[in-house]
């Protein structure tokens, strides 16, 4: 399956979901102009994705290690990162292994906490990692 | 940092790049910085995706931002019809009498659900700032017509 790729802009994450290297991506800032026409392409892809490893079985491909690291984001987008992440516990329950990372800076507690939650209510785990924050 | 004008998708961007450059400016603790630039953003996006044309009226849209060392005061003031002003107050009078816990119980609900993403966004706006800024928000309407208001929010954003 085709990786799906978005070049960050100032107002959109850089997204890279790659099957073939297991490596998924979403980092930047989110606040697009339009949230429903940034977002919604990408969520098809992920429900593409979904079908493929139910069709396919899980043997031919990659462990899935999902990194988001948020800078700014307007509420929208995180309506939108939460359904990614419910399709990525979906996923997981096939039997394909995923791995989320949420990278927030460090000391920025409301970030963490915010991954916490989204963990929390999606009941799949994170792994998280500070960075140093500009 | 003072704005008054027009508020559209380039002049949002443009008081974003200002504020985080104060905030740099300024070195303020990263917390209390991100948390006011999301506030920032939410609000400044509300304003300029739910500017009205008020007949007959020219009144600037405002935006300014004061510092205290471990404290950021934002304010924010547009007119707005009376059918957007009934619409912002009950969703004010819905969190002004939470606690920060029973927003965010709002607030995780909101992204459980489906949503419908008509012009008024997602509904999580208002939820979102009313956590960012332990709910310390206030805000009026003052008449300009029978069918217009000029809507003036400030929020305190707090280190702790």
């Amino acid at each position: 399956m085709e990786a799906y790729r978005f070049n960050k802009t100032k107002t959109t994450p850089h997204i890279s979901f790659d099957p073939a290297t297991g490596i998924f991506e979403i980092k930047g800032e989110s606040r697009p102009e339009n949230v429903r026409t940034f977002f919604e392409p990408i969520l098809l892809w992920i429900e593409d994705f979904f079908n493929h490893v139910k069709t396919n079985g899980i043997n031919n491909i990659n462990p899935i290690i999902l990194t988001i690291q948020l800078g700014y984001f307007n509420s929208s987008s995180a309506k939108f990162i939460f359904d990614y992440i419910l399709k990525m516990k979906h996923i997981k329950e096939l039997g394909l292994s995923v791995t989320i990372i949420w990278v927030h800076d460090e000391g920025d507690d409301d970030m963490k906490l915010a991954g916490m939650d989204l963990s929390e209510m999606i009941e799949i785990n994170f792994e998280f990692q500070e960075v140093r924050g500009k | 940092m003072e704005f008054n004008g027009q508020i559209d998708y380039s002049t949002h961007e443009r008081l974003v790049d200002s504020v985080k450059d104060l905030f740099q400016t300024h070195l303020l603790p990263i917390p209390l910085k991100n948390k006011a630039i999301h506030v920032v953003i939410e609000c400044l996006e509300n304003m300029y995706k739910h500017s009205e044309n008020i007949e007959n009226q020219i009144i600037n849209d405002s935006f300014s931002v004061s510092l205290k060392p471990d404290t950021i005061f934002l304010s924010f003031s547009n007119p707005v019809t009376k059918k957007r002003m009934l619409f912002l107050k009950e969703k004010f009078e819905n969190i002004e009498n939470l606690s920060v816990p029973e927003i965010k119980a709002k607030y995780n609900e909101q992204l459980r659900s489906q949503i419908n993403f008509s012009k008024n966004g997602a509904g999580l706006g208002i939820l979102r700032i009313g956590l960012l800024s332990n709910n310390k928000i206030k805000y009026n309407f003052e008449p300009i017509s029978e069918n217009s208001y000029y809507f003036r929010l400030f929020i305190t954003i707090d280190a702790v």
